[in-house]
């Protein structure tokens, strides 16, 4: 039987968190994150032996804990993921590394990314599909235009950015700002239950439900980072509804 | 069949070997040297569009030279695209729609390196007479090894008269010298297998032996009765 032991840090935009899985015989676990989405950590720029996009998959022993760590834009959730065992721990492994295994290992031999310079336009193809921006690479910062930051991706993890997206300035944006949005609305959620409250009782069953007075405190900071935001957001909210291009204009001038 | 030409360091003929070799299997050569490609390149998707899932392994196989090629793009942003653990996948999709494939690998131990190895069935490792190429060849064999790829063969290009036992018995695999000859050279120049330049010269009879040779070990790979590369 595995069992989970957690604890939070606030990293402002991300939850850090991390995990002590303990079981008293050697056992498989398969472990999934109630946090979403997970950022993993990465060895060569792809998620370390284990990690997919729900949790991590591995193995504990009697003797030794096993220790995890990884973060994620949500907020923290008690608890932050569900461990389940998977049955016997195979011993040993048959036939030769998979690719995967040999990047993480060995590393990938490519230049690295700020030594390559963003072509100014798509180089061929540019009706190439646009994919999304890289969920488990880019925080909330990162706010959808894809800049030299934007890492190209392997069909295996999920993200991708092509070379014709990093070039163009108008790549959609929304897979990267939505995931702060929708964080942001469960924020407000909970704010917003928390000042509802009329009675000793509702106010103690509100700070329970968000997880302790701690994480009602963690939950202000994130408030005013947020408040910060959205003040520059509106700034540009302004700007975005004077803004007017002539383009039928400039069509036939040029 | 798929098999993998590699070296443990660059400027010992490994491309060369590769193209000649594709020549006599009548194989797709697939220039999986991302970051250092010098098989025939042209316009179109190539390898490493294919790595960055713009492009199908078999759209971006080109038939009209005198070998197939699955030339690779020359580009940083390219190599800085490309997944390097897709090749293996690709290798096999060209497989699967030509029969027989070389792979033309990278120099040296990084993944790519490693993961050409992979792609391949067995190895064959160039290397020339020189101290530097044959610790390359000795790292690379090593690789080969921890890969789980065996040794099919290896090359000595540029050899001298000395006997090659030595190398063999260093390596774990048999030895095939290719002297250097003008013939090679000129083929090199014109962008042809030295078959098709210089058909009765040692080099091409060597590349022939050398092709009859890894035909023979992939089958025995293939019944299972060839042990892993080495002592």
């Amino acid at each position: 039987m595995a069992t989970l032991d957690w604890q939070f840090t606030d990293a402002g935009d991300a939850t850090l968190v991390e995990l002590v899985v303990t079981s008293d015989t050697d056992t498989g676990i398969e472990l999934t994150s109630n946090l979403t989405p997970v950022w993993p950590p990465r060895r060569h720029s792809r998620p370390a032996a284990g990690w997919n996009e729900n949790g991590y998959e591995g193995s504990v022993t009697a003797e030794t804990p096993l220790v995890l760590g990884y973060a994620s834009p949500a907020d923290p959730v008690e608890p932050p993921a569900t461990v389940a065992a998977t049955g016997p721990v195979s011993n040993g492994r048959d036939g030769s590394p998979t690719p995967e295994e040999l990047v993480r290992s060995l590393g990938e031999a490519g230049p690295p990314r700020d030594a390559v310079p963003t072509p100014t336009a798509p180089s061929t193809g540019a009706d190439w599909p646009s994919t999304t921006l890289p969920s488990e690479e880019s925080g909330p910062d990162d706010t959808g235009v894809s800049d030299h930051r934007a890492e190209r991706s392997g069909p295996e993890d999920g993200m991708g950015v092509t070379e014709g997206d990093r070039a163009t300035a108008d790549a959609p944006p929304a897979p990267a700002v939505d995931p702060w949005f929708d964080a942001l609305e469960r924020r407000l959620d909970a704010a917003e239950r928390l000042g509802a409250v009329e009675t000793a009782d509702e106010a103690r069953a509100a700070v329970d439900a968000v997880g302790g007075i701690d994480a009602v405190r963690r939950l202000c900071a994130r408030l005013d980072a947020d408040r910060t935001r959205c003040d520059r957001l509106a700034g540009v909210d302004d700007r975005l509804d004077a803004v007017e291009v002539p383009l039928s204009a400039l069509e036939r001038l040029v | 069949m798929r098999l993998t030409v590699t070296a443990g360091k660059g400027g010992v003929g490994k491309t060369t070997v590769a193209y000649n070799l594709a020549a006599e299997l009548d194989a797709v050569a697939v220039d999986a040297d991302l970051g250092m490609a010098d098989l025939p390149s042209a316009r179109g998707p190539d390898l490493h569009d294919v790595l960055a899932g713009r492009a199908s392994a078999v759209e971006a196989v080109r038939e009209g030279g005198p070998v197939a090629v699955l030339p690779c793009g020359r580009s940083l942003a390219g190599v800085r695209a490309a997944d390097p653990a897709a090749l293996v996948d690709a290798v096999r999709a060209v497989e699967r729609e030509y029969g027989r494939v070389v792979v033309d690998a990278p120099a040296g131990m990084h993944s790519d390196a490693a993961v050409a190895l992979l792609a391949g069935q067995a190895a064959v490792v160039v290397t020339r007479p020189s101290r530097a190429a044959l610790a390359g060849a000795l790292r690379t064999r090593e690789l080969a090894r921890a890969v789980g790829t065996p040794l099919a063969r290896v090359v000595l290009n540029r050899a001298g008269r000395d006997s090659h036992d030595r190398l063999a018995s260093a390596l774990g695999a048999p030895v095939t010298a290719v002297p250097e000859s003008d013939c090679l050279a000129e083929a090199h120049r014109a962008g042809q297998p030295v078959r098709a330049v210089a058909p009765g010269s040692t080099a091409s009879e060597r590349f022939t032996a050398l092709a009859s040779a890894v035909e023979t070990v992939l089958r025995e790979s293939s019944s299972g009765s060839l042990p892993q590369s080495g002592p």
